[in-house]
């Protein structure tokens, strides 16, 4: 008989001091993620703005049927899927190049890998104020660049739909390729060299190599950083809040960002709560739905 | 008999004494009234006259001097009355949250403090996080803050965790002070008063009086209607007016997402719109309201390449930089453009004016300005509220004011002091367009507590206009659909709130 996945199996030794001697950190969890998970859940469900409290009240689905109805939930929606779908791929694919790059042993390389990572450690608020100030239309450096070196003509990147959501896309690449790149070069340094000195022996050339052993060798790392970059995408908010505030219009204006403005601009916290909900929902499932097709490729391969 | 003489003479004396006494004291309420800085606060003469005996006699004796108190009140009306007033409670603290653009001079913070013997500590909030921090300072129940500065707009929302100052103002005679007619809605929600008017922000018309004139304007009569305004910025566009190769820009617009829908107001204001009707259906789509955003979306024209991501801090860039023939922006920005002279290029070319009219006549945009506040939660009311007074009088308010902090008088006589008058805006004829454009025909910002949520849906769809990506119609279309949406979640079409007061009556 099988049995139910909800059963509590976990026994920590020592029966009920084991018990004891986790309940501070039990508790610790219990208060800042159970509850506030489960008050947003049960918030969604109400209509609770926090300028109005004493006319706040249980509306059952009536947020439900109006985020179906939301035109401006739905620019969101494709905008955040627009991201996941423009930068995921394109991040995976310049972190993989730039880890390839840096796999040599050449003289000052470590410190190059070391200053490669630098935009990890820059935080997404600053990232985004500092690439305002690149993306000027009239003073920005890459405009500059472009302009007095290349002999293009200036981009308004900051004021046309397309040209924002490009400037968020480089923004977010700038960001997110070393993590990337960092992620898949501890890979590279992990495979057995034996493999690859076979390879040469029977005469693989460099493409050979790197399409028949070292990707799919590399997947179980691949497979993490693309669900980890995915996660992270449809998370999107800091940047754009401090590149574009979700404009020019809602060009830019991904899930997470609407579902700041509707907590923290319209005090709408249960249509926010609900908001939010929604957008976990939709990254475990695309999630889910990539490692199922990551694990196929990888049976496949 | 001697004895029967003394008991007499001693009843008698006594009464009249008290009767001398309240009068007196009535009377130095009455000279308080007229400005003398020496006059006693209410509150002490009542406490005065009430330690004195527990006679029947002292008992009247003080009942008269408490209602002349009442009935006169106590002048506020000199800085030095005001700090006089605030000396009982030295050695007290005071904390005040400000809009971060517009902090008290810290000399104005030294000086408070040195007369009074009363610290204030001050906490600057950035204008676009102050309704958030706010907001969640006092649902919170954190009651950190004594006095707070409110932007208008906010006080509809605010007004449950503030203070009424109605009796402070009956008891410090606030109507002593003439305020200029565009602020006096400052801080006013129903028959409340809940805030000191404080900072008093209007916009104007600012223009290059050379340019102007090199294409074929009278700098002395600038463009009066919208359309001209749009003619002489279309004939500065793209011209190199200053011979130095760069090409003029025409029109500076407020257009990027945050903050556009002031910049969509000032026309509203002009082309003869409203937000709403009596009953809280939007009028945000109306046929004047279109026009408005159609002649917005138009400025786009003569203005910057990257006009839709102009912000507030931008076009004092632009316009102190030389680069720009007119722009709208709030009256500090003359200050600066005039006595700025390492930022500005422009001192001595420029000139300002009240907005234009528009084909709904000459009627001036008020988008709020910042008041002060006193917090339910404050265990110092009165203190608080002399403060507020303090840093909102006529001397502070000039100091404040010329210093270029952007933080402007909100009473006439400040406008008409002949100091503020050479110091303030271009030093010429600034504060006359300041009072001009104050006292004429008035479109008011909202004060309901939903504001802010059509605030954001206003910008947004504005942006989206400007951009490109709705045309002004639909664009509007969509904003009252939402508006709706927001107010009847709110409550406002169940009937028991009360009606909008229309502004745009013919």
């Amino acid at each position: 008989m099988k049995r139910s996945g909800f059963k509590l199996r976990y026994s920590p030794h020592g029966g009920l001091e084991g018990w004891l001697l986790l309940s501070p950190l039990l508790i610790i969890l219990v208060v800042l993620a159970l509850i506030p998970v489960l008050y947003a859940l049960g918030l969604s469900f109400f209509e609770y703005n926090v300028l109005r409290p004493l006319q706040n009240r249980f509306t059952g689905l009536e947020n439900f049927g109006l985020m179906l109805e939301d035109e401006r939930f739905h620019t969101a929606l494709f905008n955040s899927f627009r991201y996941v779908l423009v930068c995921v791929p394109l991040s995976v694919v310049l972190g993989v190049g730039a880890a390839l790059l840096l796999d040599h042993e050449l003289p000052g390389m470590r410190l190059f890998r070391a200053l490669a990572i630098t935009p990890m450690m820059v935080m997404p608020l600053v990232v985004g104020l500092n690439f305002r100030m690149l993306f000027d239309y009239q003073d920005g450096i890459i405009n500059w660049f472009l302009s007095r070196l290349l002999w293009f003509p200036r981009v308004r990147w900051l004021d046309t739909p397309e040209g924002a959501f490009w400037a968020t896309v480089i923004m977010e690449l700038w960001c997110t390729i070393p993590f990337v790149m960092m992620l898949t070069l501890s890979g590279l340094k992990s495979l057995p060299t034996e493999v690859f000195d076979a390879a040469k022996v029977d005469g693989a050339g460099k493409f050979q190599m790197f399409f028949y052993l070292t990707l799919p060798l590399l997947m179980p790392v691949l497979t993490i950083i693309i669900l980890l970059r995915t996660l992270t995408t449809f998370k999107l908010f800091d940047q754009i809040y401090a590149l574009t505030e979700g404009g020019p219009g809602s060009a830019t204006e991904t899930v997470a960002y609407y579902a700041y403005v509707l907590g923290f601009k319209r005090w709408d916290m249960g249509y926010a709560a609900l908001i939010s909900y929604v957008l976990v929902f939709i990254i475990a499932l695309v999630c889910l739905l990539l490692l199922k097709l990551l694990q196929a490729e990888r049976k496949v391969i | 008999m001697r004895e029967r003489i003394h008991e007499s003479f001693s009843r008698r004396r006594l009464l009249k004494y008290l009767a001398v006494t309240g009068v007196t004291l009535g009377s130095s309420n009455l000279l308080a009234a007229c400005g003398d800085a020496t006059a006693t606060t209410s509150s002490s003469t009542t406490t005065a006259a009430t330690t004195t005996t527990t006679s029947a006699a002292t008992t009247a004796a003080s009942t008269t001097a408490t209602t002349a108190a009442t009935v006169s009140g106590t002048s506020l009306k000199t800085k030095a009355a005001i700090l006089n007033a605030a000396k009982k409670y030295s050695g007290t603290k005071l904390s005040l949250s400000v809009v971060g653009t517009s902090p008290p001079l810290a000399a104005v913070n030294e000086e408070w403090q040195k007369a009074t013997g009363v610290t204030l500590e001050t906490t600057a909030i950035p204008p676009n996080e102050i309704f958030e921090k706010l907001i969640l300072n006092f649902t919170s129940g954190a009651g950190n803050f004594d006095l707070v500065s409110v932007t208008s707009s906010n006080f509809g929302a605010f007004a449950p965790y503030l203070s009424d100052l109605t009796q402070f103002n009956t008891t410090y005679k606030f109507d002593e002070v003439q305020l200029v007619d565009m602020f006096k809605w400052y801080g006013k929600i129903g028959n409340g008063s809940y805030g000191i008017p404080y900072d008093g922000d209007q916009y104007m018309l600012f223009y290059r009086t050379d340019w102007l004139q090199k294409v074929g304007g009278d700098p002395g009569k600038p463009p009066a209607t919208w359309d001209e305004v749009f003619t002489f910025a279309q004939k500065m566009n793209g011209q190199d007016l200053d011979g130095n190769g760069t090409k003029a820009i025409g029109y500076a617009p407020r257009m990027s997402r945050t903050g556009t829908w002031q910049f969509f107001a000032t026309k509203l204001a002009s082309f003869g719109g409203d937000w709403f009707d009596a009953n809280w259906q939007p009028t945000i789509n109306s046929p004047e309201a279109v026009a408005a955003l159609e002649y917005a979306t138009k400025l786009k024209d003569v203005g910057p390449a990257n006009s839709v991501s102009i912000g507030f801090a931008d076009l004092d860039k632009l316009f102190l930089g030389g680069s720009v023939g007119f722009m709208e922006q709030f009256s500090t920005t003359a200050t600066r453009a005039q006595f700025d002279t390492i930022n500005s290029k422009i001192s001595g070319k420029f000139g300002v004016m009240a907005l234009p009219a528009g084909p709904g006549g000459k009627r001036q945009y008020s988008p709020g300005g910042v008041s002060l506040a006193i917090t339910k939660t404050s265990k110092n009311q009165e203190l608080a509220y002399l403060c507020a007074r303090f840093l909102a009088c006529e001397e502070t308010a000039v100091a404040q004011a010329v210093a270029g902090t952007g933080v402007e008088p909100t009473m006439v006589s400040a406008y008409n002091n002949p100091d503020f008058q050479a110091k303030w805006g271009d030093g010429k004829s600034s504060w006359k367009v300041a009072l001009e454009e104050g006292t004429g025909q008035i479109f008011k910002q909202l004060t309901i507590p939903e504001f802010a949520s059509l605030q954001e849906v206003l910008d947004l769809k504005l942006s989206e206009a400007y951009s490109g990506q709705t045309p002004p119609k639909a664009a509007l279309d969509n904003v009252a659909s939402n508006w709706r949406q927001i107010l009847g979640r709110a409550g406002y079409y169940a009937g028991d709130k009360p009606k909008y007061e229309v502004q745009n009556k013919k």
